[in-house]
């Protein structure tokens, strides 16, 4: 399998290079050893398309299907830093961070951290914040199914067994917080619309799913704080401690039961017990 | 055994790609479509929207798993872990069959998503045997390959695509979807005679047939699936019922996919085709592509 092995190798170095199959050609370390005979003595070309062209339908498939793959996943971003910058991005993207997933879906979960670090980043403020929330999105929508707990399922919970109660947050739910309200350059440009400048102000958007469809909310600091201590597996009482650092101790009660009916509404609860069980 | 009275590879009539643009029409109309065919790794997903769709369209439909990532051909180790998931969703939907190409798409660890060309050798058939048989065991079910369209032969390519997929078949005991389009395809790109392929590939093997559309580009045609198919590739269709049998049919449309009418009136058409081809002598020839200089 040896040769096999090399073949396979050489073909991905050549396909992927970023500034083609001929400059790839040109750079090959230990090129003798690689390609001896040059490129003809691997690969059949004939005058209607040359060996090196016919490497390049295999790299031009490649990268613009996944630049369209991206395009796609990361619309708002494309929308926002135009096709041009996208296309270089992308570029960059694949060099730093090939797939290594069988499946194209994956393609693009570094994208937001990757952002950070890009120039296209320094130059757009908000779009790493905005990948990010695309990226949410796109977990939601097929996270894994769960059957929401029924609306009315902690009405008949007696009031000495709120304290212990445990929550479960639906799979797809994702909380983020981002710099400025990104979801509203989503909305407008997904709406067809020109993406509008937005100003730097911390904005917490929770992103999830209700049966098929996505939906998104800002919320506050006291839901933010609630939702985190459940996510690391406090109960209401933490919950309710975690929540009067903007509340004050004697409001934080009511107000985590408010926004847990807000959840039970969105569909947001899973499952939830009181230890034992509700 | 012949493939047509293969128990697991029922006739299933001309069926279409199972893609997200036609979900909603095929939820709420359930047209006369015979089957579906679904790409494994777009529902290889915890939940949400495409597993729903896929289960509500296996209640009605028969439908078959086509994969594009399973890299048969690839010197990665085989991916167990892409396997497993596999056979989760085989456990799900309950395909008529499952069925991959026979390409590499990706080594390293990295993946291509794209269906790499193999070169045509012995090292590749012992390769290629030995993982089949693996994942054939792992899925507990025959494997179908597809044959690839390609834009490059390898030099050290010492033997026809066509004889190559055939031992692979005879040898790892699996089966064959023969993609017309990509027979074609390749025929132009490699000035091979599309017909001499159709005569090269077992007919005991092949179990299901692909039809797509093209591009020319002048130099190459290019397997786009974004085209109505090609009169050029009817002909050759054709010529693959009357040497296959009325098999299994499936029209592939990947990019600028149109109404939901349009798709299934490719699959009317091959159906006629089937129709008429079946009622004449199987040895019936007509000059076909012999009188296309394109090929």
């Amino acid at each position: 399998m040896a040769k096999l092995a090399h073949t396979q190798s050489l073909f991905w170095q050549l396909i992927r290079a970023p500034d083609g199959v001929e400059a790839a050609l040109g750079a090959l370390p230990d090129r003798e050893r690689m390609l001896p005979g040059g490129i003809d003595a691997w690969v059949c070309g004939d005058e209607r398309l040359r060996a090196v062209a016919r490497l390049e339908v295999y790299a031009g498939m490649y990268f613009f299907r996944l630049l369209g793959c991206l395009a796609e996943d990361f619309a708002a971003v494309h929308a926002v830093v135009g096709h041009q910058r996208f296309h270089a991005l992308v570029r960059d993207y694949l060099e730093r961070h090939p797939s290594t997933s069988r499946s194209v879906r994956l393609l693009g979960r570094f994208l937001a951290g990757f952002l950070e670090g890009h120039p296209l980043g320094a130059e757009h403020p908000h779009v790493a914040d905005l990948a990010r929330f695309e990226w949410a999105l796109l977990e939601a929508f097929d996270a894994r199914d769960a059957e929401p707990l029924a609306p009315e399922a902690l009405k008949s919970l007696p009031a000495d067994r709120w304290p212990g109660l445990r929550l479960t947050l639906a799979p797809s739910l994702r909380v983020m917080e981002a710099f400025a309200p990104v979801q509203e350059v989503w909305a407008a440009v997904t709406g067809g619309q020109a993406p509008p400048r937005v100003e730097r102000r911390r904005t917490v958007i929770r992103v999830w799913r209700e049966e098929l469809r996505v939906f998104h909310r800002v919320i506050g600091d006291v839901e933010l704080a609630a939702l985190r201590a459940i996510e690391r597996g406090a109960g209401f009482a933490a919950a309710c401690e975690a929540a009067s650092a903007f509340t004050g101790e004697e409001e934080a009660p009511l107000e985590v039961a408010r926004l847990l009916e807000q959840w039970l509404a969105d569909r947001l609860l899973v499952a939830a017990d009181a230890s034992p069980s509700l | 055994m012949t493939a047509s009275t293969s128990p697991p590879f029922a006739r299933l009539g001309c069926g279409i790609g199972l893609r997200r643009e036609h979900y909603g029409p095929i939820l709420e109309q359930w047209p006369e479509i015979d089957w579906f065919e679904a790409i494994s790794e777009n529902f290889m997903v915890p939940g949400g929207r495409p597993l729903y769709v896929l289960d509500r369209v296996r209640e009605r439909y028969p439908v078959v798993l086509h994969g594009v990532s399973l890299s048969i051909g690839s010197s990665d180790p085989l991916d167990f872990d892409y396997l497993g998931e596999l056979r989760a969703l085989a456990a799900r939907v309950r395909p008529a069959w499952i069925s991959d190409h026979l390409c590499w798409t990706g080594v390293g660890g990295q993946n291509a998503h794209d269906l790499l060309p193999l070169p045509y050798t012995e090292e590749t058939i012992d390769h290629v045997v030995a993982r089949v048989r693996a994942v054939e065991d792992f899925l507990e079910r025959p494997l179908v390959l597809e044959n690839v369209s390609s834009y490059l032969t390898y030099r050290d390519s010492t033997i026809p695509e066509w004889e190559c997929l055939g031992e692979i078949a005879r040898r790892a005991d699996c089966y064959l979807l023969l993609d017309v389009n990509n027979v074609y395809v390749s025929a132009f790109n490699h000035r091979f005679d599309p017909l001499e392929y159709l005569r090269g590939v077992p007919a005991d093997r092949v179990v299901q047939f692909h039809l797509a559309g093209h591009t020319d580009n002048g130099t190459h045609l290019l397997d786009t699936h974004d085209h109505p198919i090609g009169d050029p590739v009817w002909r050759l269709y054709r010529e693959a019922v009357r040497r296959f049998g009325p098999l299994s049919t499936l029209i592939e449309r990947d990019d600028r996919i149109p109404e939901l009418s349009e798709v299934a009136a490719e699959a009317d058409a091959a159906r006629r085709i089937q129709l008429e081809i079946d009622g004449q002598a199987r040895t019936h020839a007509e000059p076909l592509l012999a009188t296309d200089s394109r090929a």
